[in-house]
């Protein structure tokens, strides 16, 4: 008897180690580690601000926006769903520049959301080449070319481009995720198939010729460990992009892990470097979902789990900034916690990925999804949706400037 | 007589330990409504509790054409139940387009509710009847139509 039960237990402690080790190889096999920068120390972090006037009905956070410069001159173009228009900010001479109103007729906006809530009635992004070109991404069914006059330069049908290039999919893009941005003169949009079986990889990134309609597919597509659990990552399943990029490089990341990579397009190459935070998980548990489940799950999950965004490549400075939300136990005694406390964490990173900064960011200051570069530094709005200090008649930006000692 | 006098013992027993079982949500509402809104509901006999979800296409036309023929001040059909929509803040224009009804509209300024573990995808629908659950569903897509019918309010 007593040799059974010990056999019992034996079985069960090599069934726990088993467990345990499975549960760290995902770890081990899919996340680099990162290293630092051996002159970390000689990079120091500046915060300053600035504000701009607005008026009581004007938005005072931009979801959708981005950032374009022009005779020395930084401006921020947003997408104000209240006002169903762009506004263009000048942020070098702390101005409202414009006002693009998108209610205009001949510009075939039509029944746009208020609440920016249904994203097939919504501005889903921006992006810019000058100012006779900003490309507004109209519910991810057509893309709109239109002038700050107003006027309507171009109209292209997403579903048309897909149907033109045969592509067994369609494109998309969000401002806070996979966001469309110019490289090599092609604007890159997310591909998304109809038909995903998780077992060949195929790409996600495609970049479309405005001039002709044409498509080029590049080998980029989600990263190993996605497919490793058939895109079981609930909310976190993006890729990640941005208009902050480093010239002949397209650097990219994924919600769902820590990893940054890196595409050289002169050799097809793809590089990952590590990035991993001090704290916190660095790659998102795989979560099931059987109809019937309660969504909550996914919440649970959401906040369980960390976030990664995009990678930004400082032109100015020559450095990459990275933001993460930092997963959280959802139970907080007879209370839960949300999303909204997860600890809004920023890494710097040198042009090889090694660690120059991490910062944990104050809670309940900064929101996520709202940041950008200038040449005065890193732009990032303080208007998380718990802060109770934000200022209806100012646009508001913190300012987070990195420079290198030179004393040091 | 022995016998049915035991059975009685049993019975007045079991029905004496019996409590009625509250489910998560139940509880998580009657924790939202007592700490946070100073609502008491175990006071209130019959009511209905919309929770409108802060997510994408969650309050549509339908959603409001049934929420202002349920609130509608003329319609005496459930006169004696107490009507209250909880709605976020980032959702809250949807009261522009439900003026002047009998319901309850509160609007949850500062994103509390999931604290309390009021966090539905989706928007939830709920009647209680003498202060328990007696119905819920997601009023959501093809549910509003059911839900509506089921009130005797067809949206069509």
């Amino acid at each position: 008897m007593f040799k059974y039960l010990l056999f019992v237990f034996c079985l069960f402690c090599f069934i726990c180690i088993c467990f345990i080790s499975c549960k760290n190889s995902d770890q081990d096999k899919y996340i680099i580690k990162s290293k630092f920068a051996e002159d970390a120390l000689e990079y120091e972090v500046k915060l300053d601000s600035i504000h701009i006037p607005i008026k009581q009905e004007d938005v005072s956070i931009y979801f959708t926006y981005t950032q374009y410069s022009e005779n020395n001159v930084d401006y921020l173009l947003g997408y104000s769903p209240t006002t169903s228009s762009i506004d263009v900010f000048d942020l070098t001479n702390r101005t409202v520049h414009k006002r693009l109103s998108l209610l205009s007729e001949n510009l075939s906006f039509k029944n746009l959301d208020k609440k920016d809530l249904d994203k097939s009635r919504s501005v889903t992004d921006i992006s810019i080449i000058n100012f006779n070109s900003i490309i507004l991404n109209y519910g991810n069914d057509r893309l709109i070319i239109i002038d700050t006059n107003l006027r309507k330069k171009q109209e292209i049908s997403l579903y048309g481009i897909s149907v033109k290039n045969n592509m067994p999919g369609r494109l998309i893009s969000y401002s806070h995720e996979f966001k469309m941005f110019f490289y090599d003169g092609q604007l890159i949009l997310n591909q998304v198939y109809y038909d995903f079986d998780w077992v060949k990889k195929v790409p996600a990134f495609a970049s479309l010729n405005l001039l002709n309609g044409n498509l080029h597919f590049l080998p980029i597509s989600y990263s190993d460990y996605l497919y490793k659990i058939k895109g079981s990552a609930g909310f976190l399943t993006s890729i990640v992009t941005s208009e902050h990029q480093k010239t002949g490089f397209l650097t990219y990341s994924y919600l769902y892990e820590s990893n940054i990579y890196q595409y050289d397009p002169k050799n097809s190459t793809i590089t990952s470097f590590g990035a991993t935070p001090s704290k916190g998980k660095n790659i998102v548990d795989s979560i099931s979902y059987i109809n019937g489940d309660d969504p909550k799950k996914w919440v649970t999950h959401h906040i369980e789990n960390s976030q990664f965004f995009n990678v930004m490549y400082d032109q100015y400075r020559h450095v990459y900034y990275r933001f993460s939300l930092r997963n959280i136990i959802q139970k907080d005694g007879k209370y839960f916690k949300t999303i909204l406390d997860k600890p809004l964490v920023l890494m710097i990173f040198n042009e090889k990925f090694e660690i120059i900064k991490e910062i944990e960011l104050p809670m309940y200051k900064y929101s996520p999804n709202t940041w950008f570069i200038t040449k005065e530094g890193l732009f990032i709005s303080p208007t998380h949706r718990k802060n109770k200090f934000i200022d209806p008649l100012h646009l508001r930006f913190d300012i987070i400037k990195v420079y290198k000692n030179k004393s040091s | 007589m022995r016998r049915y006098f035991i059975i009685l013992i049993v019975f007045f027993t079991i029905t004496s330990c019996y409590k009625h079982k509250v489910s998560e949500e139940e509880e998580h509402l009657n924790m939202y409504f007592k700490e946070k809104q100073n609502i008491d509901l175990s006071k209130l006999d019959n009511y209905f509790i919309i929770v409108i979800s802060g997510n994408c296409g969650s309050c549509t036309e339908k959603t409001i054409k049934f929420l202002k023929q349920l609130g509608n001040k003329r319609d005496t059909k459930f006169s004696d139940y107490k009507k209250i929509v909880v709605i976020p803040s980032n959702n809250a224009e949807v009261l522009d387009s439900i003026k002047n009804s009998n319901i309850q509209f509160i609007v949850d300024e500062g994103f509390e509710m999931e604290k309390f573990g009021v966090n539905f995808q989706r928007n939830a629908f709920f009647e209680f009847k003498n202060s328990r659950l007696f119905y819920k569903d997601w009023l959501y897509l093809d549910n509003v139509d059911s839900i509506a019918k089921k009130y005797g309010y067809p949206l069509k």
